[in-house]
């Protein structure tokens, strides 16, 4: 009798998750942490419609990144690798410059075990791929977070000043309440739908430096508003309306 | 150690899966045990083992051991430095704690018999693969250290102890100066056994193993110490790693082979970097030197765990073969 080796790898796999939930379930351990994924788990997938970030997901891989700060930027309990989804350093970083440099020369005074490496032998335009991949995920797992628990209730003024400093440079707000009416969901107001879209090449899309902006500015403010900004936006867009 | 009814049904619950896969013969690869034969992967009298943190793709955690063994049979692989975090229960995310976690861990290491280990030694050797020593680093609540300088002797003696059931004969940590010093001074309760001293390439930390100078603090304070040379490591710190082999070879017990650039440049596949892989085995080899070369590779790459380490390990068998 033959087995494929995929076979029973895959075999092996099952049996390891079903006992990994037989622990976790019948023998009464209750985690306080999300539990590492059982199995064989491929960092590439899912697969990213955007050729674009899959490929600065693709150079994250290649240049070992992902072995320490995670694929999903999710470093595991006891991590010695930064937390790049909540760091300040990137959430500042509004255009992958920042990034792109700490790339270039690493971080060497650290106290950690194993310093930051300097990557200075990878392109540049392969940096800021990098950083573009950086700041999406982030943009994208942040949202997540934000939007998984009960948002607190929100506080006009609060909102009123968040919209003040963060949005009136490019929405007067009723320009704002009309598109937060638009959208319909939180959900949609929080993460406008153009931001998951996959970049246009259309000609007309290339000289356009406004939708560009507009781009950048929203990832920008998905990627670093805590639960109380976006409670307090939401409930001053519908003040408005 | 008084273990309360609720405490002692945690661990025993928390030490589960080891029993369970020592349990489950119809899924363990047993035909190298039923020939009677281990997996040879030494070339010209040089050993080639795996550290399987290559594999990337597969959390280090109990659950996954049937996988690990699965993929190094698929390796050819013989010989393995397993980490701790392949045997002990996921402490640090069954508890909010710091203190709770290292209660728990403390009480689950005194406790733990050496028959949960030797379970775990039987499973590799039905497979053909030897244990060559313990890693003793597992995931915790903070900082990813598992022995500090807290660490009570008698948690640090249960290390050894894990290793002598694995069948293990050695020790290794990755700690500096001072965490060493304790975990090196314990060594001498338990005969036969060294400790290994693992440097990564923070040069600036004068606790960190990192240049031939640090080492040769480490190697003077037991005799049971020995050199465990990270040649990724030690190259980004811009040493020489086959001088410092002509130097300490004889307390040099294993090397973690993988490819670095110099001047804390990143890691990346064999040959792409600046660490002398090949001419480092055929040194070993020439001089017929007792040294381990284990792989412990940290680049990304876009294949899967599996092929990846058969490519690094295929590219250490032609340099010792030809």
């Amino acid at each position: 009798m033959t087995f494929s080796v995929k076979k029973i790898a895959a075999t092996l796999a099952v049996a390891a998750a079903t006992m990994h939930c037989a622990y976790a379930q019948k023998a009464a351990v209750h985690y306080v942490k999300p539990l590492p994924e059982v199995g064989v788990v491929d960092p590439q997938l899912p697969i990213n419609p955007d050729p674009l970030i899959q490929h600065g997901k693709e150079l994250f891989i290649q240049n070992g990144c992902s072995i320490c700060h995670n694929v999903r930027l999710h470093t595991p309990p006891g991590a010695e690798a930064a937390d790049l989804l909540h760091s300040m350093i990137v959430g500042a970083d509004t255009d992958g410059t920042v990034i792109s440099q700490l790339l270039k020369i690493g971080i060497p005074l650290s106290d950690k075990l194993s310093p930051m490496p300097q990557y200075s032998y990878v392109s540049e335009a392969d940096r800021m791929a990098i950083a573009r991949y950086v700041h999406y995920t982030r943009m994208e797992e942040h949202y997540k977070e934000v939007m998984t628990q009960p948002l607190p209730v929100g506080q006009v003024a609060a909102g009123k000043t968040y919209f003040d400093h963060q949005c009136v440079s490019c929405h007067t707000p009723g320009q704002a309440a009309a598109l937060a009416r638009k959208a319909g969901s939180d959900g949609a107001i929080l993460k406008p739908a153009f931001l998951t879209e996959v970049t246009s090449f259309t000609i007309a899309s290339l000289n356009d430096t406004k939708a560009r902006a507009a781009r950048s500015a929203h990832q920008h403010l998905v990627e670093n508003y805590s639960t109380k900004d976006a409670a307090n936006l939401l409930v001053y867009l519908k003040s408005l309306q | 150690m008084n273990l309360t009814r609720r405490a002692f049904g945690r661990l025993a619950a928390a030490s589960l899966p080891a029993f369970a896969t020592a349990t489950l013969p119809h899924l363990s690869p047993s035909a190298h045990a039923q020939s009677g034969k281990w997996i040879n992967s030494t070339f010209s009298g040089v050993t080639v083992g795996l550290q399987p943190y290559c594999y990337h793709d597969l959390e280090r955690i109990p659950a996954n051991r049937p996988i690990l063994i699965e993929r190094m049979v698929q390796n050819k692989i013989g010989v393995v430095e397993l980490h701790a975090a392949w045997c002990e229960p996921l402490f640090a995310y069954m508890y909010n704690t710091e203190e709770e976690v290292r209660k728990a861990k403390y009480d689950w290491r005194v406790n733990t018999p050496p028959s949960f280990f030797e379970a775990i030694r039987k499973e590799f050797s039905d497979a053909g693969i030897r244990i060559f020593s313990y890693y003793a680093s597992a995931p915790e609540y903070r900082g990813n250290i598992s022995i500090d300088l807290q660490t009570p002797p008698e948690e640090i003696d249960s290390f050894y102890r894990a290793a002598k059931a694995l069948g293990a004969e050695r020790l290794i940590g990755s700690y500096g100066i001072a965490v060493g010093d304790r975990i090196g001074k314990q060594a001498h309760n338990h005969p036969g056994m060294i400790y290994g001293l693992h440097g990564h390439d923070n040069v600036k930390d004068p606790d960190a193993f990192s240049t031939e100078q640090t080492f040769e603090k480490g190697l003077a304070m037991h005799p049971e110490s020995r050199v465990w040379l990270d040649l990724r490591h030690f190259t980004a710190a811009n040493g020489d790693p086959i001088a410092f082999l002509e130097k300490h070879h004889e307390r040099t017990a294993a090397l973690h082979v993988g490819d670095r650039r110099r001047d804390n440049g990143g890691s990346v596949p064999f040959g792409q970097g600046d660490t002398p892989i090949i001419e480092v085995l055929r040194t070993v080899r020439d001089n017929k030197w007792d040294i381990m070369a284990l792989l412990e590779f940290e680049h990304g790459t876009l294949r899967s765990g599996t092929e990846e380490v058969q490519l690094m390990f295929d590219y250490c068998k032609r340099a010792l073969e030809s």
